[in-house]
């Protein structure tokens, strides 16, 4: 029982550093934001008026459908891209597939900003594209391609799309590969056996890939702030002007806390469908 | 049903050769094995039968068609793997139904043939369970429904027993020799072990290196090895080089061996293999066996036979002697080899 005792001490003991770290780090900030966010400092005890400010701010509502509308977005089509990617990855040598592999993943290397600068360069009003079609007559005026959304979806599709490959692959590659040879001396196509053997295999894969990229798109920064800019605002970027422009402390806690709960939802809803899915394989 | 034919298949990857220049036929309704050990380019020729792999060179025909340049989809066969590779995710109905499905078979028709070949493996009722639930007996069961449920023309087993233990694969080799009665279907069965392979097949393909080395019966592969290799790999124990005999001047070698021995110095067959359990311990000299003294070094019991280890002259490797479990030997033995039960090898 002392023996007990005592290597649950050095576990305890052990462990500490890790611990004290992660309150430092992690659960007090934590605590402080939620704290924060029910706060005011003209109003005693919390209060709900920093989220009512917000619902009633057209701008913040705008920024909270439009943060939505882009991860949604972004997911969806990491995860178009990344399934052909797959296709590719499977059936190429190995030789082939490895290089592929490198090239989708190169761009993670590369700094977010110079990334986002790279596509400032190519859908500028003077960028590559509008220079090309308005030197071939196609426009007058040059076309707005940048600071929307459409161009805060490019800039994170290009910055997610590794993370939605990797995810799969990581997968795909723990998944026998008899299951689809099996599938083609079943009598199906390659097509057929994508479809039925490798897209069903590659579903937890595509869970985590999800979450994963839904979540980073939802608290990229950089990204939505050089290539949104001020006219089309994220809540990441809606909370740091809150917090450094007008030094409103306590309203981009509650955006912080809505990016939080925004995240959990998803986070929940990920393992609500991933609960079914291993139901279905009998687990 | 169809016949199995290969013309001088050859598979090569890159610089290696897996599989060179293999032929044999496979009759309709046959069921052979290729025996051999890992490496030896068996399960590349079977996956070249299963069209997963295309020859560099030969022709692979099945019931007369070539299919060498065919996709496996599209070659109509029942492939059996070793890991099973059921789906996952699906029941065992519907990882049965997806050959039939593929083949357009209307839904009443696929539950009926479904339900049929379940209590053909004997697995009636487990229809609706995932392949997790199953034992690795059962799920072996499921692979082999899948693969006959659709009536292929072939059927392609890849080691199926080598991942169940001892007992289950007995079970099984008896199940799968009853189910491959029962459907008739023409099957090739690809192993490492020879008393699978002995047990339950028609004929017997032994490969090594890439290539075929003999191709038989299993009673001529067992009664009569052609090759050093495959006397070895079919358990003989005693295998040592025929000039060793002639060279020791051994005069009680009869006309008819010695002759042989002679003749054969030609064509290379130098090499005498004789099995543990034909050689007897005589004091007095035999007809027409060879003669050998020899001092026993080792011995094993096995409970229901005695091995033992006897030095000799004839062979620098001790001669193994297996002999009944009641049989003593200790020091100074005489052995007799009875010519008759010499297996001559071919060097390969």
């Amino acid at each position: 029982m002392a023996k007990q005792r005592n290597s649950d001490m050095a576990a305890w003991i052990l462990s500490a550093p890790v611990i004290t770290l992660l309150v430092i780090l992690a659960i007090l900030p934590s605590i402080q934001l939620l704290i924060t966010g029910f706060q005011r400092a003209d109003i005693a005890g919390p209060t709900l008026n920093n989220f009512e400010q917000l619902v009633d701010s057209k701008f913040a509502v705008q920024a909270f459908w439009r943060t939505l509308r882009v991860s949604v977005l972004t997911t969806v089509i990491t995860v178009l891209g990344a399934y052909p990617m797959l296709y590719c990855l499977r059936r190429a040598g190995p030789r082939i597939s490895a290089l592929l592999l490198a090239i989708t993943i190169f761009p993670i290397m590369v700094s977010t900003v110079v990334r986002a600068f790279g596509w400032n360069v190519i859908l500028g009003p003077s960028g590559v594209i509008n220079k090309s079609l308005s030197s071939l007559g196609l426009i007058d005026a040059p076309l707005k391609l940048i600071f929307n959304e459409f161009a805060i979806v490019v800039g994170e599709t290009h910055l997610l799309f590794p993370y939605m490959v990797l995810a799969l692959v990581a997968v795909m590659q723990k998944v026998d590969p008899a299951l689809e040879e099996a599938s083609l001396s079943l009598g199906a196509n390659p097509l057929v056996t994508f479809m039925k053997v490798t897209l069903p295999s590659s579903y937890p894969g595509l869970l985590s890939g999800t979450l994963l990229v839904f979540s980073l798109a939802m608290t990229a920064f950089a990204t939505p702030l050089l290539l949104g800019g001020a006219r089309a605002p994220l809540l990441t970027t809606l909370l740091y002007s809150y917090a450094y422009t007008l030094y409103d402390w306590n309203r981009a806690a509650a955006v912080a806390l809505i990016l939080v709960a925004m995240a959990m939802a998803f986070y929940f809803l990920q393992r609500f469908i991933s609960n079914i899915q291993m139901r279905s394989y009998g687990k | 049903m169809s016949t199995i034919e290969l013309k001088s298949v050859t598979k090569r990857f890159g610089t290696v050769t897996a599989v060179e220049g293999a032929s044999f036929t496979a009759t309709e309704g046959e069921f052979v094995s290729i025996l051999g050990p890992s490496g030896c380019g068996k399960s590349t020729l079977l996956r070249l039968i299963a069209g997963f792999e295309s020859p560099s060179d030969g022709e692979i025909l099945i019931g007369g068609n070539a299919v060498s340049h065919l996709p496996p989809w599209k070659r109509n066969i029942g492939v059996v793997f070793q890991s099973y590779a059921l789906f996952p995710y699906l029941t065992v109905d519907a990882n049965i139904a997806f050959g039939l499905e593929r083949r357009n078979v209307d839904k009443a028709e696929i539950e009926q043939r479904t339900n049929e070949v379940l209590k053909v493996v004997g697995l009636d009722g487990f229809g609706k369970r995932f392949p997790r639930q199953l034992s690795g007996g059962q799920a072996q069961r499921v692979a082999l429904a899948r693969a006959i449920v659709y009536e292929p023309e072939i059927l392609l087993l890849d080691e199926p027993l080598s991942a169940l233990d001892a007992r289950l694969r007995d079970e099984m080799r008896f199940e799968l020799q009853r189910i491959q009665n029962e459907t008739g279907v023409t099957t090739l069965f690809v192993t490492h072990d020879q008393s699978e392979a002995l047990a339950i097949s028609d004929s017997i393909i032994v490969m090594n290196k890439a290539s075929i080395c003999q191709v038989g019966n299993p009673e001529s592969i067992w009664g009569a090895p052609e090759t050093h290799f495959v006397a070895d790999f079919v358990g003989v124990e005693n295998i040592f080089d025929a000039t060793a005999i002639l060279g020791q001047g051994e005069k009680k070698l009869s006309g008819q061996i010695a002759e042989k021995l002679q003749g054969n110095s030609s064509t290379g067959d130098q090499t005498i293999g004789i099995r543990g359990r034909d050689i007897r311990v005589s004091s007095k000299p035999l007809e027409n066996h060879l003669m050998v003294s020899g001092t026993v070094r080792g011995m094993n019991y096995l409970g229901h036979e005695r091995v033992y280890e006897i030095d000799t002259s004839i062979s620098p490797k001790p001669i193994t002697l297996v002999a009944e479990a009641g049989q003593m030997l200790d020091g100074k033995v005489d052995l007799a080899l009875s010519h008759d039960k010499f297996l001559w090898l071919r060097e390969d």
